[in-house]
């Protein structure tokens, strides 16, 4: 049943980007395809092709997406996303990187088991093509987000100094992630991270990654899946992004035209908490 | 950087009672005097720390207070113009949001928040500054080091 639905999800992918190839109306279909045992991103530009179209990979593909848009001058771009890809797409909008009027999208729905396996919270694209949206995910429904919000304050300081020591420093995170690609990075200037010394010393290299992420990140997880030490980051972008909410009210990924409240006063974005503590 | 104090002669302190040592970032235009800044801490705890001013809170980024935790300070005190009292109009504003997230992100990964403080005083009323300080101060004391 299971092979079916996955056979029946990808066949309307290729149907709906054979379709766009014919058609002319774009120049191709970004889409992944599996290269032995992984899969990598491809272009693909005649229907023979997407024989090869692989939809169950991950991969943050809005940032080859960028790239291409940047070589053409013009013409419009096929890319087959999942919620996140999209939410990467709308950021990079955000700064002007890409333009979202020379993307057309093949929105695909995340299924229950890929959206446990990202602990995702919002496994969906705005416009869906292929697939049924499960709806959103609350945190605490995933398992691991539960137990980190359950842990009392040393019991957290603990698990992340602990996890955070492993880090040897190879920059996957931040190389892997769209949204994180400043042209010189906080990370590299011995001002803030001690340079040639690893584990970075806690909780610099860290925490000063996961603030500047915070009102970009759109929880794609892709830092997590890069870090050879298996650090949680994903998970821990998931909670601040649930901060981010909590606080302002801000998601990121959902609409080009919302702005970062971090970038703006309290009257355009007044606080969702109440100061008194303060 | 937390090595226990030696009671000075003639004090009744006992060796061991933690001092943090804290990083102050203040405003220029409500508190424009560095020195008067640390005179408002008491001696020991001004003998280990750094009082930085800064043209207006927007300009406390958030690694300031991450690097200075790195380095092994126990707490970062920020004092600004109250809200409405910016000279920039809105730049404590801007200061404000990312102190909150800053301090949830310190929580989720078990760094007390309470040892980022951050408070908007009136420079009227040097006293009521002076309570703020000292009631961060003994927050401190009981959070101990934080390395
Ligand atoms: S989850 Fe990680 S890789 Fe994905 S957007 Fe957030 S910081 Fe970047
Ligand atoms: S990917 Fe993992 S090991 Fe590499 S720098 Fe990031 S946290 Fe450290």
């Amino acid at each position: 049943m299971a092979e079916n639905d996955e056979r029946a999800r990808i066949e309307e992918a290729r149907r709906i980007a054979s379709d766009l190839l014919e058609n002319g109306v774009v120049m191709g279909v970004l889409g992944l395809r599996r290269v032995e045992s992984h899969v990598e991103p491809y272009l693909f530009t005649t229907k023979d092709e997407l024989r090869d179209l692989n939809i169950s990979g991950r991969y943050a593909i809005a940032r080859v997406a960028e790239n291409l848009l940047r070589r053409w001058d013009e013409g419009a771009l096929g890319i087959i996303i999942r919620g996140c890809d999209e939410r990467h797409l709308i950021e990079l909008s955000k700064k002007k990187s890409v333009d979202l009027k020379r993307i057309i999208t093949i929105g695909l729905a995340c299924t229950d088991h890929e959206a446990k396996e990202c602990h995702c919270l919002r496994p969906y694209p705005q416009k869906i093509d292929v697939g049924k949206s499960i709806g959103d995910v609350d945190y605490q429904d995933h398992e691991t987000l539960a137990r980190l919000m359950e842990m009392d304050i040393s019991e957290r300081r603990r698990f992340w100094s602990d996890i955070f020591n492993r880090c040897i420093k190879c920059y996957g995170c931040r190389n892997s992630c769209p949204l994180c690609n400043c042209e010189d990075c906080r990370l590299e200037e011995s001002r803030w991270v001690r340079v040639g010394e690893i584990p970075p010393e806690f909780p610099s290299f860290h925490l000063i990654r996961a603030f500047h992420m915070a009102d970009k990140c759109v929880g794609c997880g892709a830092c997590e899946r890069a870090c050879p030490m298996g650090i949680p980051l994903g998970k821990l972008h998931q909670l601040i992004r649930e901060d981010m909410k909590r606080l302002f009210k801000y998601e990121t990924g959902l609409n080009p035209e919302d702005e970062s409240p971090l970038q703006n006063d309290l009257e355009k974005n007044p606080l969702e908490v109440q100061l008194d503590e303060l | 950087m937390n090595k226990p104090l030696t009671a000075e002669a003639g004090e009744k302190k006992t060796e061991l009672e933690f001092v943090p040592a804290i990083a102050v970032f203040h405003c220029r235009w409500c508190l424009p005097d560095s020195d008067s800044v640390r005179s408002l801490l008491n001696e020991e705890v001004a003998a280990k720390s750094v009082v930085i001013p800064l043209n207006c809170t927007a300009r406390m980024e958030a690694e300031f207070a991450i690097k200075a935790l790195s380095e092994g300070f126990d707490g970062i005190l920020i004092l600004g113009c109250e809200i409405g009292e910016c000279h920039y109009r809105t730049g404590n504003h801007r200061a404000l949001k990312r102190l909150l997230l800053l301090r949830d992100i310190l929580a989720l990964v078990g760094i007390y928040p309470e040892r980022l403080g951050f408070f908007w005083v009136s420079p009227f009323d040097q006293e009521n500054i002076r309570l703020t300080i000292n009631e961060y101060l003994d927050k401190l004391q009981e959070l101990g080091s934080f390395k």
